[in-house]
């Protein structure tokens, strides 16, 4: 078995967000990083909207990224440091939209280690060095500088190492343009180390200590190291030099301190903390990330707590000298692992769980009541500064960017029966999860809708001027009239446009710089700016059927298939040609190309005739009317559509903007079919077809813009949208109803949107999310989804939420009502009143625990819940709330044999849980019957149990439950479920349990999976086979009988089969003296699975499954991940595909090497050497290639490359999207 | 990895010549004559004072030798002895198991030949053994009653498969060799043994699906045949006795 990895969803999640002018325009950039992947975002300004430019799979883990700049550079370039050992500079190159490798220096091993640096990234604000440092010892400097040529030169390395010490965060110290210096926090645990009371270890202290780099001698010097009094966890930098006084601020539990060398004394402020939280007031509180924003005249910190809580720290200077930390409350977001402040005035935010969000800057928060916290405000010893939360007053949201990270499971059905499945997704973490139903399909936006007196038969629109950025008219057709609609505030109908209204209308457009064109069956008319009308009328008693129009041409074809074609000339007269063109049969569609910029007409004239062909004809002067080709069809078309794609955005001499792309032909059959064909820009040939089908109606096509470029709306039973994404062609569904006509839309409310019609309506449309290969739905929960199962019969979903470190809602109310009276209580005699008001205040309050987070309760505590859900409404049906400290980790529904015909749900509790050293108060397994026809969940009875049950699942009208390391076979009893079979061999802890027909598979913990046979004969539950390796099983997936794929928590996919001679009629043997001679080695089954494929993700997979994602597709295995991406590993069906691929994979290697400087291979090869799978994200890069190097990679394997692009996709559609 | 040779010295490319053949023809010392030690060194197991060789050259001129050729009639004139040995043994045993079983048989006829029939009735395969090779027959053939269970075993396997729309390749494997097992069991001693010919009925199928029932509930049956609870399975408090069949 050979597979074949697939993304079809790329992670969302953000670990590091930096930003600048990677393009190198006054444009800001945001560069992210999802874990093995690089991305570059572009908010703009006018819209508020961020949109995607780039995003680029590196085959290896990001693990820091820095932005700089050299003195006196425009362009910022990006550093990365990766789990490959090697330091890399990247360039953005607007252009070519492509990051370029600009350096690459190697220095250690790769891997994520202790001592090989990587982990931490600091940058001289001045662009002069950069300082790239391990967890442990290692530093190493770069020093960064221009060559003659001005371009950018990195030295080889300079060691600041030292031995035994461990580091928590570096930054590189605003010093001007002195020496630079970095400051690092560092501990030195030598002593600790060597010393064995343990004395040493308790007096070890954190340390604050400034390398500088010595410009003139090229070295680096431990310049000073002083002690620190808390425990910090990460630097500010301070501006400094003409901007700044310099120094550094240090983040630390409770305080944040300024320290800077010389006479400077440090400057403490306590961190304040809200009034009157539910939080254990003894825990310390911490800034968690900040952003820094920097103007010519003053600076500012947003500093993030771990509550949420923005605070605004400023800094007070006397002559150079810092004399006062200010802060003051901002507002209050979701925690972020990175914020970006734009000189736009925007805060992006990449959160760590949930969806990500842009704000707009509204105030500074200078000027209002909220009081300013000042490390000059005197203060006791312990004693800090209390503020109260409150909605966002400083920030407005402008933009939210869907984030499915953490999954924590997902299943795919088609609960909702719309023959595709969905995707039913349990994501997020604590009060911010969310479950997620995902369908395949574009987002569609309605902007408005407005009924129409009729049924319109089509819709355009028109600019006024070539010049104007929105459309002036939008022309509706009906059966015998045409009705004018202009844009402006609102849209009116208006009779002075110079359309004809008394008329069904065959097409329109804008002609020249500023003339209309109407196409009707009798004529044509041509309205000049100044309303002169210019008309041709048809010859004899024939009418016009079809017709093709743009900027500067027409073309029509009258009844008998005869040819007419007018062209503008320079006086912006519209003159026919003086040939006319017989064709073969009746005409059916004809498609004109857009006029190239800077040339006069288009060469290329498409007709679609009733004997089943397309034929391109020449409009060039020199062959007028000439046919060029002809392509023969399968069924007789219906629409023609000639579009400009693929192209990258380019700036000529001139500086005109323009796309330079391939002309492809849109071909839409009566059948439903969709062809796309390129079209040789220089001799007209057709070549290279792809095909689709899109559904069961005729498809019609229509030219719109999106992004800038040219796209096509294909109109079947659904509508498509194909367009070119990141130098790939996506062809995705809307999920939207039916359409019946559309063309381009451009106002100023709605720059690229859609007008389109819909039975009797008029909508105005607009896409956002191009790229997105799923649009969502999101119903909220409230704890942490852990797992979730479908009750085959009403479709509704059981699922658990579990959270740590959190209240119930009982409890919560509880403390509330505990601490007003505490406030009650202590008030003096005269302040009762006053405090009985406060508390009643206190308790009615309600922030939503969605954004300012819910309290924590500290370790141990948990708060868990059972749902009843219904998937497609969304709906709430039943909650069980369980008690405190009460965990929920499985559940199942399913029915018992001697149950009778009830559903019945059993949860698995632990009690009293403390994660690490793992240790329970015991467990229990919560049995529930669903009744009211499934919508309620009535308790039967609690079982108790020694350990966590954490999998459940049926078998044989009985369960197998999973406590602590037993496997058990549980039965329905009056008063709890009774135990009637156990095993004791599972070496940790049973962590799912997969059951089909006879054969059982159980994952362990640590230590992969284990086949058991359940004997009824002598009631035993017996180990027959087991894997040879250890994997740390997350989730697994049972493919046939003998096979089963897991994955684990490293992030690897495994196959495992049991080889054909495998028997499960084994012995379990009483006596023992057997079993020493029988058990494998190391106490192993005597039988062994054998790994078939095996295979690094690169991100931990949570969830498996083995089902079809498009109706009529076949079967593959889906996969999601923690990070928020969703894949699919399917099977190759010929060995041709294969050797093509494993080809195709191999050049891809050697001449497109991960950007990150990891080795492909060995980045899946992470923990187990990559076995029988083939990395189809890696071969489509093959898209993203040079045009030369995608030749000779082509060549190479004997294709050209369109061909090997269209086999690409190929094994894209047939399993996917 | 190959070197090339320099110089042309005739005699060197002789000795090289024959050390290759040797080397070649080294594979030809059969397996049980000589051994490759783990210090990679090998040892001649025909010779009684196991004599050392560091090359498989030095092994080949021993076998040359006199007094490896001596020691080789000895050698396999041992062997031969030992194998004659282990027939007989094998022989007296299988007489001997013949003999004992007909005795206990006839202390207490009925009760041994019912324990027996169940007993082969509810065992759905060949017993397990550790050293399990299906070249075999020897190993499976050690339970007396094959012809029985060959029968008795394809039933249960059918009504297993009722659970389960799959079934393991490896059963449909065993089963087919539990025929082949009684086919040449027939004209051995176990000839006279009486055949189960007769097939499954709807009672019997019954009977053995509530016996299977009272199992997995986790009831035992104890010396006596009386059903009790097993005292490592929990039953409902009001479960005092095991359910008789419906059926009967």
């Amino acid at each position: 078995m050979f597979l074949y990895n697939l993304t079809l969803q790329r992670a969302t999640g953000i670990s590091h967000a930096i930003h600048g002018n990677f393009s190198g325009t006054k444009q800001q950039e945001i560069v992210v990083s999802r874990g093995k992947i690089i991305e570059i975002l572009r908010p703009d300004a006018n819209t508020g909207k961020v949109h995607t430019l780039l995003t680029m799979e590196v085959f290896g883990i990001i693990r820091s990224l820095m932005a700089f700049r050299l003195t006196g550079g425009t362009k910022d370039y990006i550093v990365v440091g990766s789990d490959s050992g090697r330091i890399v500079i990247l360039e953005y190159h607007p252009s070519k939209n492509m990051f370029e490798k600009v350096h690459q220096e190697t220095f250690g091993k790769s891997g994520c280690r202790r001592i090989v640096p990587g982990q931490f990234l600091a940058v001289d604000p001045k662009g002069r060095a950069v300082m790239i440092g391990a967890i442990e010892k290692q530093k190493l400097v770069y020093i960064l500088n221009r060559d003659a040529a001005a371009r950018l030169t990195i030295s080889s390395p300079l060691e600041a190492h030292k031995a035994n010490t461990l580091v928590y965060h570096v930054v590189g110290v605003d010093v001007g343009f002195e020496n630079p210096m970095f400051a690092c926090l560092e501990m030195d645990y030598e002593e600790a180390d060597n010393d064995p009371t343990g004395e040493a270890a308790a007096n070890t202290q954190q340390t604050l200590t400034f390398y500088e780099l010595d410009l003139g001698l090229n070295h680096v010097v431990r310049k000073y190291s002083e002690a620190l009094e808390e425990h910090g966890n990460f630097l500010i930098t301070v501006p400094g030099g003409a901007d700044g006084p310099s120094g550094v601020l240090i983040c630390s539990e409770n305080y944040i301190t300024y320290k800077n060398f010389g006479d400077q004394p440090d400057i403490r402020c306590p961190i304040p903390r809200r009034r009157n939280d539910l939080d254990d007031p003894e825990r310390g509180m911490i800034f968690v990330c900040s952003a820094t924003h920097k103007t010519k005249s003053m600076f500012f910190f947003l500093a993030q707590t771990e509550q949420g809580d923005i605070f605004k720290v400023t800094l007070e200077t006397d002559e150079e000298m810092v004399t006062e930390i200010r802060m003051k409350y901002f507002d209050t977001i979701p925690v972020a692992s990175a914020m970006c402040v734009l000189k736009t005035g925007f805060l992006f935010v990449a959160t760590e769980f949930g969806n990500h969000y842009l704000y707009q800057i509204a105030h500074l928060g200078d000027d209002d009541e909220e009081p300013e916290f000042s490390s000059a405000m005197p203060l006791e010893e312990g004693d800090t500064f209390f503020f109260q939360p409150r909605p966002l007053k400083n920030l407005v949201l402008v933009d939210e960017q869907e984030n499915l990270s953490p999954i924590m499971s997902c299943q795919i059905a088609d609960l909702a029966n719309e023959d595709t499945p969905q995707l039913y997704v349990a994501c997020g973490r604590g009060p911010r999860s969310t479950l997620r139903v995902l369908r395949h399909g574009l987002e569609v936006s309605e902007m408005a809708v407005s009924e129409l007196p009729g049924n319109p038969n089509a819709v355009w629109t028109v600019r006024k001027h070539v010049e104007d950025e929105f459309d002036a008219y939008i022309i509706v057709s009906f059966v015998n009239a045409t009705l004018v609609l202009s844009i402006g505030e609102t849209v009116e109908e208006v009779t002075d446009s110079g359309f004809l209204g008394t008329t069904p209308t065959l097409s329109c457009s804008l002609l020249g710089e500023d003339a209309l064109v109407q196409v009707y069956p009798d004529g044509i008319r041509h309205i000049r700016a100044d309303k002169r009308v210019n008309e041709w009328k048809t010859p004899g008693k024939k009418t016009i059927v079809r017709c093709a129009v743009n900027q500067r041409q027409v073309v029509i074809a009258l009844t008998g298939g005869e040819l007419v074609y007018f062209e503008m000339d320079p006086s912006g007269q519209l003159n026919e040609y003086t040939e006319r063109k017989e064709m073969s049969a009746d005409v059916v569609c004809m498609s004109l190309a857009n006029v190239p910029p800077g040339e006069q007409r288009s060469r290329f004239l498409a007709v679609g005739l009733v004997d089943n062909t397309v034929r391109i004809i020449s409009l060039d002067p020199s062959d007028c009317l000439q046919p060029l080709s002809m392509q023969a069809l399968p069924a007789q078309p219906e629409s023609l559509c000639i579009v400009e794609m693929g192209g990258v955005e380019k700036q000529d001499e001139l500086g005109e903007k323009g796309t330079i792309g391939f002309l492809y032909l849109n071909i839409g059959l009566q059948n439903g079919v969709l062809l796309r064909t390129v079209l040789d820009p220089v001799t007209g040939d057709l070549s290279d077809t792809r095909t689709r089908y899109l559904g069961s109606r005729p498809v019609k096509l229509f030219r719109v813009r999106m992004q800038g470029q040219e796209a096509v709306l294909a109109m079947s039973s659904r509508s498509w949208l194909s367009y070119s994404y990141q130098s790939r062609f996506h062809l995705t569904p809307l999920s939207y109803e039916t359409l019946e006509y559309a063309s381009g839309f451009a106002s100023e409310q709605c720059p690229e949107g859609i007008v389109a019609i819909s039975t009797n309506t008029l909508r105005i449309l607009a896409l956002e999310k191009l790229g997105a290969v799923f649009n969502q739905v999101a119903f909220p929960l409230q704890y942490t989804p852990r797992k979730f199962c479908i009750h085959p019969e009403t479709n509704n979903l059981v699922l658990i939420e579990t959270d740590h470190n959190a209240y119930t809602e009982a409890t919560k109310a509880q403390r509330k009502q505990q601490m007003a009276e505490e406030m009650v209580e202590a008030a003096g005699e005269d302040e009762r009143e006053l405090a009985a008001e406060m508390a009643a205040a206190f308790l009615n309050e309600n922030l939503p625990e969605a954004i300012f987070g819910a309290p924590k309760a500290g370790a141990g505590q948990w708060a868990s819940l059972v749902r009843l859900i219904n998937p497609i409404q969304g709906t709430t049906l039943d909650l069980v709330q369980l008690e405190q400290n009460e965990a929920a980790f499985s559940v199942t529904i399913c029915r018992f044999a001697n149950g009778g015909d009830d559903w019945y749900v059993l949860v698995g509790v632990a009690r009293d849980m403390i994660l690490n050293p793992r240790s329970t108060s015991g467990g229990f397994i919560y049995t529930y019957r669903l009744g009211g026809g499934g919508d309620k969940l009535e308790f039967v009875h609690k079982t108790p149990v020694e350990d966590v049950p954490l999998a459940i699942a049926p078998f044989q009208g009985r369960v197998l439950v999973g406590v602590g390391k037993l496997l058990r076979i549980y039965d329905l009893g009056k008063k709890k479920l009774l135990r009637k079979c156990e095993n004791k061999h599972v070496p940790n802890l049973v962590t799912g349990i997969y059951t089909m027909g006879q054969r059982v598979v159980i994952s362990d913990i640590q230590e992969s999976l284990f086949w058991v046979r359940y004997k009824r004969n002598e009631n035993q539950l017996i180990i027959f086979a087991d894997d040879t390796h250890p994997r740390w099983v997350t989730t697994a997936c049972l493919l046939d009988y003998d096979t089963m794929a897991s994955a684990d928590k490293f992030g690897n996919i495994s196959i495992v089969r049991l080889p054909p001679n495998t028997s499960d009629d084994v012995d379990e043997d009483p006596t023992g003296n057997k079993a020493l001679w029988d058990r494998g080695l190391l106490n192993g089954a005597s039988q062994k699975a054998e790994v078939i494929m095996n295979y690094h993700i690169g991100e931990t997979v949570l969830s498996l499954q083995k089902t079809t994602l498009i109706p009529g597709g076949s079967e593959s295995l889906v996969y999601t991940t923690l990070s928020g991406g969703i894949g699919i590993l399917v099977p190759f069906t010929s060995h041709e595909d294969h050797d093509f691929f494993q080809h195709l994979e191999m050049h891809m290697r050697s001449e497109f090497p991960p950007l990150c400087g990891r080795d492909h291979l060995s980045f899946r090869s992470y923990y187990f050497p990559v076995k029988n799978v083939i990395d189809g994200d890696l071969c489509e890069q093959f898209n993203s290639m040079d045009p030369h190097k995608q030749k000779s990679v082509a060549e190479e394997l004997d294709r050209t490359p369109p061909e090997v692009s269209k086999k690409l996709e190929d094994i894209r559609t047939r399993y996917a999207f | 990895m190959s070197f090339k040779r320099q110089g042309d010295d005739q005699s060197q490319l002789n000795i090289l010549k024959k050390r290759r053949v040797a080397d070649l023809l080294a594979y030809y010392i059969p397996e049980d004559e000589a051994t490759l030690m783990k210090n990679g060194r090998y040892t001649c197991l025909v010779c009684s004072y196991r004599p050392i060789f560091d090359t498989v050259d030095m092994l080949t001129v021993h076998r040359n030798g006199k007094k490896h050729l001596e020691g080789l009639k000895g050698f396999y004139r041992k062997k031969t002895r030992l194998r004659t040995e282990i027939e007989k043994r094998q022989h007296q045993i299988y007489v001997a198991e013949e003999e004992g079983q007909q005795e206990a048989a006839s202390s207490a006829p009925l009760l041994t030949q019912t324990r027996k029939i169940t007993h082969h009735a509810l065992l759905n395969a060949t017993p397990y053994s550790s050293c399990h090779k299906r070249s075999s027959i020897t190993t499976e053939v050690d339970s007396e009653c094959q012809p029985i269970q060959g029968t008795s075993r394809r039933s249960l396997h059918e009504m297993e498969a009722t659970g389960s729309n799959a079934k393991s390749s490896t059963a449909s494997e065993a089963h087919q060799h539990g025929k082949s097992t009684k086919e040449e069991n027939k004209g051995g001693p176990q000839q006279d043994a009486p055949p189960d010919e007769e097939p499954m009925t709807e009672q019997r199928r019954k009977e053995l699906e509530h016996y299977l029932k009272l199992k997995s509930d986790g009831w035992v049956q104890d010396r006596s045949g009386k059903w009790i609870k097993d005292e490592n399975v929990e039953f409902d408090s009001d479960e005092d006795d095991a359910p008789s069949n419906p059926h009967t």
